[in-house]
C-alpha cells in the first residue's frame, strides 16, 4: 500500500491504517519524543498524544509538502504544547551569553548518553537546542513557537551549547563513570 | 582524540539516523483511544443510518409483499410435507429408545391453508438448513461420530433441494418461529414445541423433530441410517435433563410470543368501504319547527363510501380513521303543501290559519317554499281552509351531505378466520350540501334554507366489525356500525335525536 493509500485510509479512520502509519513511523517521531522530552515516560506520553493528534488532524493533511515533515512538526508542537500548559518557560534564567564557538572532539560517545544530557537540559535550552539545531528552525520561528524573544532564542541556545560543551567534556574525562 | 568538532555537529550527527521503537503498550493505548473516540462520534451516525435502511426496508417491504400477493395464485398448488411429530412424555425420556413414545401424526394440508410465497419457502428452508447444521453439530458433539454429522448434513442438504424443488410449506406457525432466538440454547435447535399440546398438559412436551429430514430421509437414506439417526435423536433428548427441558420451555414460550406477533406483523391495513346508511331519529322532534313534532317520519337509504386506514397498536386493538362521504336523507310525512291562489286570500288566510293553529301549538307559520307555495304540518292545518286554497298532501324530504372523518378504537373479540371485533369511536362530520324539498304535483319544491344546521358536527360510533380472512393480506370486512349524531341541529324542537346507521363493507388490504 503505498503512503498516499494509507494516508486516505486514515482518513476514514480505518483503525488497520492507523496501525499500519503508526509503524512507519512511530520510531521516527518516538525520537523527536525523545530528544524534546525530560526522560522515557514523558516521551511515550508525547508520542501517545502526538499520534492522536495526528489522527484526529489527518484529513487536515492536503498533500502538500512532505508527510514526515507534517508528522514531525505535529510532534514537536505537541511537545511544546505540554510544556506551554505546564508553564515551565518562565523559570528559565534570561542571562544573555554571548555565542562562543565550542569544540569537542568525540566520536566514541555514545548516543543514550548525549540524549541523557539533553534530557536533563532545562527544559526551554533543551527546547531550543532541539528545534534550532536538530530541526533546523530559524530562530525567529522558535520564539514565535516558544513565545519567546528572538534574543532569549538566540542566548537559551547558546546556555544549552555551554552546558552540553561541558558536560561532553567531563564525560571526556572521565569515561568510564559514563559508559552506558 | 579525535577531530576537533562543533558541539551542534557533535550531535547532529548523532542523531542523524536515530530512531528508537517505542513500546507496543503505547500503540494499544493509542488504538483504545481512538476507538472510543470513533464510538463516540459513531454513534449518531449510525443511529441515523440504521433508521434509513429500517425506513428504506419497510418501504420496500410494504411495495413487495403487494406485487407478491398477485404471484400467490401459482403456489396454491403445493403441497404440504408430511410432518412427523414426536411426542415424548417428561417422565418417559430416560427409556425412550424404543420409540414407545414417538407416534407419527401426519398433517396433510390439502388447499388453501396458509398457502405462503416463495420467498418465505426460501426463507423457511435456509432456517431448516441451519437448524439441521446446528443439530448436525450438536450430534456431533454429543456422540463425538464424525458418520453421523456426515449423514446428517448430507440429509439436511438434500431436504433444501427437496424444499425448493417440490415447494413444500411448512406449517405457517412454524415457519414464524424466530431463528435468531434458536442459538441461545443448542438443544431448542431440535425442538419445535407444539403449541396446543403444550397448553393442555405441561408434562406433555411434544417434540417436533425438523419435519423435511423426517420425510426426505426415508428417500435419500437407507433404513438402517434413518433408525441410527433417530436413536441420535432420542439420545440426545435423553441427555436433556430437566433443567435443560425447563429452559427449552422458556424459551419456547419467548418463541410463542414472538410467533403470535410474528403472524400480525402487518399493521397497516386500508380498507376502501362502501355501506347502505339509514338516517332518523330516535325521539319525536323535527330538525325543521316544532309544528312537525309529531308528523311520522321514514328514514331513508342512501350510500356512504369512502376509505379507512387502521394501524395495529397491538395484537387486539387497532386504531382506525379516515375519509367517508355520507348522504343522508329523511322523511317528514303528512305535511301540507298549499298555493295561494290570489292575493286578496292570502293574509286572511294566514290569520285564520295562525289563530286555528294557536289553540294546540301556538303560533305556527307557514314555511315558505319557491313559487309561492306554503307548507304547514296537516295537523295544524285547518281543513275548512282547503276550500280555499289549492293544497296538496306530500312529506318534507331532507337530505344532507356530510364528509365523515372517523377516529375509532377497534378491538378483537375473536380472532380466527372470521374475526369479530367491536369498534368504538366517534366522527366528525363536516356538513358539504343540504337540500330539503317537498314534492308538489310531481314537481320538486326547494323550501327556503333553514339555517339551524350546523357546519360542523359529531358523532359517537359504535359497531361490531366482522372480518373475514379471504388470505394472509385480504380481509373482508363487514361492520354494521350505529352513528349517534351530536350538534347536527341548532335549536331543534321537540327530542330530535338523529342518527344514522350503516353496513359498512369493504376488502381491507393488510401490509
Amino acid at each position: 500500500m503505498s503512503l498516499e493509500q494509507l494516508i486516505k485510509k486514515c482518513k476514514k479512520n480505518d483503525t488497520k491504517a492507523q496501525g499500519e502509519l503508526y509503524k512507519l513511523f512511530s520510531s521516527k517521531l518516538f525520537s523527536i519524543c525523545l530528544k524534546y522530552s525530560r526522560n522515557y515516560v514523558e516521551a511515550e506520553d508525547n508520542l501517545q498524544d502526538a499520534f492522536l493528534t495526528i489522527f484526529s488532524k489527518i484529513d487536515q493533511y492536503k498533500n502538500k509538502g512532505a508527510f514526515e515533515g507534517w508528522l514531525k512538526r505535529i510532534t514537536v508542537n505537541t511537545v511544546l504544547q505540554r510544556y506551554r500548559n505546564e508553564k515551565v518557560f518562565k523559570i528559565v534564567n534570561e542571562n544573555n551569553i554571548e555565542d562562543v564557538e565550542i569544540e569537542t572532539d568525540e566520536d566514541h560517545i555514545s548516543i543514550d548518553y548525549l540524549l541523557q544530557i539533553i534530557q536533563k537540559l532545562p527544559d526551554r535550552y533543551r527546547l531550543v537546542f532541539n528545534l534550532y539545531v536538530m530541526d533546523e528552525y530559524s530562530h525567529k520561528d522558535i520564539a514565535e513557537m516558544l513565545k519567546i524573544s528572538v534574543g532569549t532564542s538566540k542566548s537559551n541556545l547558546a546556555r544549552a551549547r555551554q552546558i552540553l560543551k561541558k558536560t561532553v567534556e567531563n564525560y571526556n574525562q572521565k569515561p568510564n563513570l559514563h559508559s552506558l | 582524540m579525535g577531530d576537533k568538532k562543533h558541539i551542534d555537529r557533535l550531535f547532529q550527527e548523532h542523531f542523524k539516523d536515530f530512531e528508537v521503537k517505542p513500546d507496543a503498550a503505547i500503540w494499544s493505548n493509542i488504538e483504545a483511544k481512538l476507538l472510543n473516540k470513533k464510538k463516540k462520534r459513531r454513534l449518531i451516525p449510525i443511529w441515523w443510518r440504521y433508521a434509513g435502511v429500517a425506513a428504506i426496508l419497510l418501504l420496500a417491504l410494504s411495495i413487495g409483499t403487494i406485487f407478491i400477493n398477485t404471484n400467490k395464485s401459482t403456489t396454491t398448488n403445493s403441497k404440504i410435507v408430511d410432518t412427523k411429530v414426536i411426542e415424548i412424555k417428561n417422565d418417559t425420556i430416560p427409556n425412550t429408545k424404543k420409540h414407545n413414545s414417538i407416534s407419527r401424526t401426519v398433517i396433510k394440508h390439502k388447499h388453501g391453508v396458509s398457502v405462503d410465497t416463495l420467498t418465505n419457502i426460501k426463507k423457511s428452508s435456509q432456517r431448516i438448513y441451519k437448524t439441521n447444521r446446528a443439530a448436525s453439530k450438536i450430534s456431533n458433539n454429543r456422540n463425538s461420530r464424525a458418520t453421523i454429522k456426515n449423514k446428517n448434513s448430507i440429509s439436511s442438504k438434500t431436504n433444501t433441494l427437496a424444499v425448493s424443488q417440490k415447494s413444500t410449506i411448512l406449517k405457517s406457525k412454524i415457519e414464524k418461529i424466530d431463528n435468531s432466538a434458536i442459538p441461545k440454547t443448542s438443544i431448542v435447535n431440535n425442538l419445535n414445541l407444539d403449541k396446543k399440546q403444550f397448553i393442555k398438559s405441561d408434562t406433555l412436551i411434544t417434540v417436533q423433530n425438523n419435519k423435511f429430514v423426517s420425510n426426505t430421509q426415508s428417500k435419500t437414506l437407507n433404513k438402517s441410517n434413518q433408525i441410527k439417526e433417530k436413536q441420535n435423536r432420542v439420545n440426545l433428548l435423553n441427555k436433556i435433563d430437566s433443567t435443560s427441558m425447563e429452559v427449552a420451555i422458556t424459551e419456547h414460550k419467548s418463541l410463542l410470543t414472538q410467533e403470535d406477533t410474528k403472524v400480525s406483523t402487518n399493521k397497516w391495513s386500508i380498507t376502501p368501504n362502501i355501506a347502505p346508511v339509514y338516517f332518523n331519529s330516535l325521539g319525536k322532534g323535527s330538525s325543521i319547527d316544532a309544528q312537525f313534532n309529531n308528523n311520522t317520519t321514514t328514514g331513508e337509504v342512501n350510500m356512504s363510501y369512502g376509505i379507512n386506514a387502521s394501524y395495529a397498536l397491538s395484537k387486539k386493538l387497532k386504531v382506525r380513521s379516515g375519509i367517508n362521504r355520507v348522504n343522508l336523507s329523511y322523511n317528514t310525512n303528512n305535511v301540507i303543501a298549499f298555493s295561494i291562489i290570489n292575493a286578496s286570500v292570502n293574509s286572511a288566510t294566514l290569520n285564520r290559519l295562525s289563530s286555528t293553529a294557536s289553540d294546540n301549538i301556538g303560533e305556527i307559520k307557514a314555511i315558505t317554499a319557491e313559487n309561492g307555495i306554503s307548507i304547514m304540518s296537516a295537523s295544524s292545518f285547518n281543513s275548512s281552509d282547503s276550500a280555499l286554497l289549492s293544497s296538496s298532501n306530500t312529506s318534507i324530504n331532507q337530505s344532507f351531505g356530510f364528509i365523515e372523518i372517523p377516529l375509532e378504537l377497534q378491538y378483537a373479540v375473536l380472532t380466527r378466520r372470521v374475526g369479530v371485533n367491536i369498534i368504538g369511536g366517534f366522527s366528525s362530520l363536516f356538513l358539504s350540501n343540504y337540500n330539503a324539498f317537498s314534492s308538489i304535483n310531481g314537481q320538486q319544491t326547494r323550501l327556503q334554507e333553514t339555517d339551524n344546521i350546523n357546519n360542523t358536527s359529531y358523532s359517537a360510533n359504535v359497531g361490531i366489525g366482522i372480518h373475514y380472512k379471504i388470505s394472509k393480506m385480504i380481509n373482508f370486512n363487514l361492520e354494521p356500525i350505529f352513528k349517534y349524531q351530536i350538534n347536527t341541529f341548532r335549536n331543534t324542537s321537540g327530542e330530535f335525536q338523529p342518527f344514522f346507521v350503516g353496513v359498512y363493507s369493504g376488502f381491507g388490504i393488510r401490509f
